[in-house]
C-alpha cells in the first residue's frame, strides 16, 4: 500500500494499492497503484474485491468474464496477532439464485501465504480468463516490484492439497502456497472446491496441517482458471510491533475475545471444539442431517470422551497467541503421538461426524483429512452427504447414489471420494441443486445456495442475511444460545446493526478470534491502524465502512436475482419444530414473518444506488 | 459451600447446579448445593472459583438469566462457558 494520508476516510485517493491484473488466456500481467475508492478499498478484503465484482454482469461462473481476486486486509502481515488472512472473490459456482445467476462470494483463511504474499509488495492479484493449460503462479518480490510468472503444472495434476504443497515447497523452500485440490481440478462436477493455504507447522512437520479458504468454491472457479497453485515468495518482513500493537496482541490473548478459543492449558476453553458441549445442553448439536433427538450421543465427541483414546496437541497459527488448533493423531500403544489425523474444529467435526451419524473421532478424523486432501469445503460436504443420508432415511425403497444412511462410514467415504474425484456430481455441486432436483428442499439445510455450519438454524434464523455463508458472515448464531435473546427487537437489530460486524474481519486481515465479539470497530483496531498506518480514523468511521460493505454484499445478492423468500431457513426448521431443542421457539412463522419484514424495512432503503 | 446432607430452612435453601464443558474440571458435573437464602448466582459463582472469564450462559430453570439473580429455594441453575466460531 501507497500511504500519502493521515485521514484514508475523505482522502481515500490519497491512499493506493499494488494490483497485478494476469490474463491467464495469453499470459499479460499488468501492474498498477491503483487509487483507493473509500475506506471500504483501503481496508481491502471483499470491501475492496466487492466493488470490482459489482462492476461486472456475470450470469455463469464458469465463464472468462468471472475474474478470481486474490487480496488481502490491510492489517494482513503485520506485526498485528491473527493479521495472516488472504481472499478469495469472485462469482461462486455453487452459491446462486434460483434463477440460475451466481451470487458474488469470498472465502477466507489463515496460514502463512498471505503474509508471505503481502510481503512481496503486491496487495491484490487479478486473473482473468483462463489458462489452456494447468499453470501454477509464483509472486515473489524483486528489486524493481512484486514479480508475477505463469509455469506449467501439469507436474502438479491429481495430487491431493497437501501433496501439490509438499512438491512446490521443495521448489521453493523459503515459500509458502495456496493449491486447490482433485475437487477444484473437477470443477465441472465439484462446485465445493476450497483453497488449501500452506502453514508453518505444515512445512516443517510435513503432516497435512493446512488452513482453508473454504466456502463458496472459490477453488473451483481457481481449478476452471487452470490455476492449480500459488506461491507466494519473499523475506520474511516481521518487525518489533509498537507498544499499542503490543497492548492489543495482549488483550488478544488474556482478554478480549479470544480466551475461551485459547487451550485449556493455558486455562483457555479448548477451542471451537467446545462448542459441543454447550449446545448439547440445548440439544442443539446437528444430529443426523440438523434432527437433534434430545439423546446424549453427540456426547461420544467430547473432548473429554475422545482425549483417552487419541493424542491432542494444541497448536497455534504463526506468530499467533492464540492457538487454537486442536490437532488430533493417533495413539501410540506407547501414549505417544502416531499419525497425524485433522484438526477438530467445531465444524468440521460435527458435519463429519454427529451430523451425518460418525460418532467415532478417529473416523470422523479420517472424513475430514479426506475432504481436506480432496480440498473441499467440510461444511457443503458434510451438509449435502446428510441431506443423502436423510433422503435415504425417508426412501428406503429408492435410495439415492450408493444408499448411504446415517452412520455408515464406508459409505461415507465413498461419497467423498467420488465427490473430490468430480464423479459424483449431485454431492459436489452442493445440497440446493440436488435437493431441487430430487424435488424435496424442505429438509435441505441450505440458505441461498449454502450449505448451513453447525449451529441449528433454529437458533438463528439471521443466516437468511448471511452475504457469505452461515456464521461466519453473520454473528447471530449465537443471540439466541448465548445471550438468550428471544424477542423480535433483539433479532431485528441483531440482524440490522450489531451482528453484521463480523464481516469486518474479512475486510482488514485479521482473524476473527481477534474479538469475535465486538468486531473490528474497537479502540483497539482503531490502535492498530494509527500504529501501524498513522491513520486517525474513529470507531464510527470504521464501522460505517464495515456497514456499506455488508450492505454491498445485499445489494449484489440482489442484483443476482435472489427474491425475498430465498431469504429464509429451511422450511422443516419452520413448519416442524424439533421438540428436543431446548430453546425458545423463534422460527415459527409468524416470527419469521414479522422479522422479515422488520429486516427489510430497515435494509432495503439502505441498498438503493449502493452499487453505484 | 455445603454439602447437600446438610440442614436446610432457617435461612438456608438448597439450589441444583449443572457445570458444563472445562467448568466441571476439578469440580462436579451436577451436584445440589446449600445456600444462604438470598444468594445471588453471582455469589455462587465467586464460591465455585468459576473463571468469569470464561462465563457465557447462565441458565436459572432452563432460561437465560444473569448473575445478579437471587436464587430460591428448589432452584435449578446450568453455568456455561462461552460458544463461539467453527
Amino acid at each position: 500500500m501507497n500511504i500519502q494520508t493521515t485521514d484514508p476516510v475523505s482522502e481515500s485517493a490519497a491512499v493506493s494499492y499494488h494490483r497485478c491484473i494476469v490474463d491467464l488466456h495469453c499470459g499479460t500481467k499488468e501492474f498498477a497503484n491503483v487509487p483507493c475508492r473509500n475506506f471500504e478499498d483501503v481496508l481491502g478484503g471483499f470491501g475492496r474485491s466487492f466493488q470490482e465484482l459489482a462492476q461486472r454482469q456475470i450470469d455463469n461462473a464458469y465463464c472468462d468474464e468471472n475474474p478470481l481476486i486474490i487480496n488481502t486486509g490491510l492489517l494482513t502481515g503485520s506485526t498485528v496477532m491473527t493479521a495472516l488472512r488472504t481472499y478469495f472473490s469472485g462469482y461462486s459456482p455453487i452459491k446462486g439464485s434460483k434463477k440460475g445467476l451466481p451470487a458474488a462470494m469470498w472465502s477466507t483463511g489463515s496460514g502463512k501465504f498471505g503474509a508471505k504474499f503481502k510481503w512481496t509488495g503486491l496487495d491484490e492479484l487479478i486473473f482473468e480468463n483462463r489458462s489452456e493449460h494447468p499453470v501454477y503462479v509464483v509472486i515473489s518480490e524483486s528489486d524493481s516490484g512484486p514479480k508475477v510468472e505463469l509455469k506449467p503444472a501439469e507436474h502438479l495434476l491429481g495430487l491431493s492439497t497437501h501433496d501439490k504443497i509438499m512438491a512446490l515447497q521443495k521448489e521453493y523452500p523459503d515459500a509458502h502456497f495456496a493449491a486447490i485440490g482433485p475437487a477444484g481440478e473437477n470443477w465441472k462436477n465439484n462446485y465445493m472446491g476450497a483453497v488449501a493455504l500452506s502453514t508453518e507447522n505444515q512445512l516443517k512437520s510435513k503432516e497435512d496441517k493446512c488452513r482453508f479458504a473454504g466456502r463458496g468454491g472459490m477453488g473451483s472457479l481457481m481449478g476452471y482458471k487452470n490455476v492449480l497453485a500459488l506461491v507466494a515468495q519473499s523475506k520474511d518482513k516481521v518487525r518489533k510491533p509498537s507498544e499499542l500493537v503490543k497492548a492489543a496482541n495482549l488483550n488478544v490473548i488474556k482478554g478480549g475475545g479470544s480466551v475461551r478459543i485459547q487451550p485449556l492449558s493455558r486455562g483457555g476453553g479448548g477451542g471451537t471444539w467446545a462448542a459441543y458441549d454447550v449446545l448439547q445442553e440445548f440439544h442443539a448439536v446437528p444430529y443426523n442431517n440438523f434432527r437433534p433427538a434430545g439423546n446424549d450421543i453427540p456426547e461420544k465427541l467430547f473432548r473429554e470422551n475422545v482425549e483417552p483414546d487419541y493424542h491432542i496437541q494444541t497448536e497455534a497459527c504463526y506468530r499467533c497467541g492464540i492457538a487454537c488448533h486442536n490437532n488430533i493423531s493417533e495413539k501410540n500403544v506407547d501414549g505417544n503421538k502416531g499419525e497425524f489425523l485433522a484438526k477438530f474444529d467445531y465444524e468440521p467435526l460435527n458435519l463429519l461426524g454427529t451430523n451425518i451419524g460418525i460418532h467415532n473421532a478417529g473416523q470422523a478424523a479420517r472424513l475430514i483429512q479426506l475432504g481436506d486432501n480432496y480440498g473441499m469445503d467440510s461444511i457443503s460436504l458434510g451438509v449435502t452427504i446428510a441431506y443423502v443420508m436423510a433422503y435415504n432415511e425417508r426412501h428406503p425403497e429408492a435410495p439415492i447414489l450408493n444408499g448411504a444412511r446415517f452412520g455408515d462410514y464406508e459409505k461415507a467415504r465413498d461419497l467423498i471420494i467420488r465427490a473430490g474425484t468430480g464423479d459424483c456430481p449431485d454431492v459436489g455441486q452442493g445440497l440446493m441443486r440436488l435437493s431441487e432436483q430430487l424435488g424435496e428442499t424442505a429438509y435441505a439445510y441450505q440458505v441461498k445456495g449454502l450449505e448451513l455450519p453447525a449451529y441449528q438454524p433454529e437458533s438463528n434464523p439471521g443466516y437468511a442475511w448471511a452475504i457469505a455463508g452461515g456464521h461466519m458472515s453473520m454473528g447471530t448464531y449465537g443471540l439466541l444460545t448465548r445471550e438468550g435473546k428471544s424477542d423480535l427487537d433483539s433479532w431485528v437489530r441483531g440482524v440490522t446493526e450489531d451482528k453484521l460486524h463480523i464481516v469486518g474481519f474479512d475486510m482488514i486481515g485479521l482473524c476473527k478470534f481477534f474479538d469475535i465479539a465486538k468486531g473490528i470497530g474497537t479502540q483497539m483496531v482503531v490502535d492498530c491502524l494509527k500504529s501501524e498506518f498513522n491513520f486517525d480514523v474513529t470507531i464510527a468511521d470504521v464501522r460505517a465502512a464495515v456497514r456499506r460493505a455488508f450492505l454491498r454484499g445485499l445489494a449484489l445478492e440482489m442484483r443476482q436475482g435472489y427474491s425475498k423468500d430465498e431469504f429464509r431457513i429451511p422450511a422443516e426448521t419452520i413448519d416442524k419444530p424439533n421438540p428436543h431443542i431446548k430453546l425458545p421457539n423463534i422460527t415459527s412463522r409468524e416470527f419469521i414473518d414479522q422479522l422479515e419484514k422488520r429486516v427489510w424495512e430497515i435494509f432495503e432503503p439502505e441498498l438503493e444506488g449502493i452499487l453505484n | 459451600m455445603s454439602s447437600a446432607q446438610a440442614p436446610c430452612g432457617r435461612g438456608l435453601m438448597l439450589v441444583h447446579v449443572k457445570l458444563v464443558g472445562l467448568f466441571k474440571t476439578g469440580r462436579f458435573v451436577q451436584q445440589d448445593i446449600i445456600c444462604r437464602d438470598g444468594t445471588k448466582i453471582e455469589e455462587l459463582i465467586e464460591r465455585l472459583e468459576l473463571p468469569l472469564q470464561h462465563l457465557g450462559i447462565i441458565l436459572l430453570n432452563g432460561l437465560h438469566t444473569s448473575s445478579e439473580t437471587v436464587l430460591k429455594p428448589k432452584d435449578s441453575v446450568v453455568l456455561m462457558p462461552f460458544v463461539d466460531g467453527g
